[in-house]
């Protein structure tokens, strides 16, 4: 697979490379966060960092492959490549939830003949609500709608989850500022 | 994973203090412990690792509480509630007399 530009590199371009990597060596990994917002809103948000979940005994291949890949880690699960100044990645600890909800299918994208996995946008907008709901961020109320209005979300779903969560005041913000921006994406 | 959530001494007082207060800081564990502050600090960190605490910077203190976007936080709680309920009111009384909660700048305390 092409090396991207490490100075110009999007979070979508950084995210195949490292995918496609880590699933050639065996390790399945899941895009979660504001990432996944930078890639469903075609670069209208720019997250500056990739999280990837993996299985926890998957953290020594890690490790390797993102060594093979020029990355150095500088803190915990923190990677950085010493010639793309602009995005990092992590590795969270598992597993892929988004508040109680455990039971994520998240989507596969092909690359070059290898399938790689991402929050759905039904599920990036639930996790960007969740961070609303539970930590007041009102960015991520931004970034859901900004999602959401580019992408096909299952809203019933989204609502029966913020329920719940105990977030409908969430949905209720949420579901206003997607009303107003004209162009809700749905399912 | 269930090794980082249970652990030892130091992670049940921390879990302990998050449920009576909240959040909490090192400092604030060492003290009301009359321990000392690393291994607080090293077991709230092995904690958020774990991702089942979060913690932010206000002043120059770091707060912690529990992550309300982990799934195991709710089961968690659910145990320590256990755990802190049957504890008779007296030791609670002992182990977080420290009063944490909002109090007018200048109130004196009686």
């Amino acid at each position: 697979m092409k090396t991207p530009d490490w100075k110009t590199c999007t979070e979508e371009e950084l995210w195949r490379y490292v995918a496609f990597h880590l699933k050639k060596a065996g390790v399945d990994s899941v895009l979660v966060g504001g990432a996944v917002v930078a890639i469903y809103s075609q670069g209208a948000y720019r997250s500056g960092d990739l999280d990837m979940i993996v299985a926890r005994s998957e953290l020594p291949k890690v490790d390797a492959v993102l060594a093979t890949l020029g990355f150095q880690k500088v803190r915990g699960r923190h990677f950085e490549h010493p010639d793309c100044a602009h995005i990092i990645i992590e590795f969270p600890a598992g597993p892929i939830s988004i508040g109680d909800d455990y039971k994520i299918q998240p989507k596969e994208v092909e690359v070059e003949g290898s399938k790689i996995k991402i929050f759905t946008p039904t599920d990036c907008v639930r996790d960007r609500l969740a961070s609303y709901i539970h930590f007041d961020a009102r960015e991520c109320l931004d970034q859901a709608v900004l999602v959401a209005t580019r992408q096909p979300v299952d809203l019933a779903k989204v609502k029966e989850w913020c329920r719940q969560e105990g977030g409908m005041d969430a949905y209720k913000k949420f579901e206003e500022k997607l009303r107003a921006s004209g162009t809700p994406g749905r399912k | 994973m269930l090794d980082e959530i249970f652990g030892n001494r130091t992670v049940e007082r921390i879990y302990l203090h998050l449920f009576h207060y909240g959040e909490i800081h090192a400092r604030g564990l060492a003290n009301d412990y009359k321990a000392s502050v690393d291994p607080f600090v090293q077991q709230l960190n092995r904690l958020e690792n774990a991702g089942l605490l979060v913690s932010k910077t206000v002043g120059r203190t770091r707060l912690y509480r529990f992550n309300p976007k982990s799934p195991f936080i709710k089961p968690i709680k659910k145990i320590i509630e256990i755990v802190y309920e049957s504890m008779p009111l007296s030791q609670r009384e002992e182990l977080f007399q420290t009063r944490r909660r909002p109090r007018r700048k200048g109130k004196p305390v009686l």
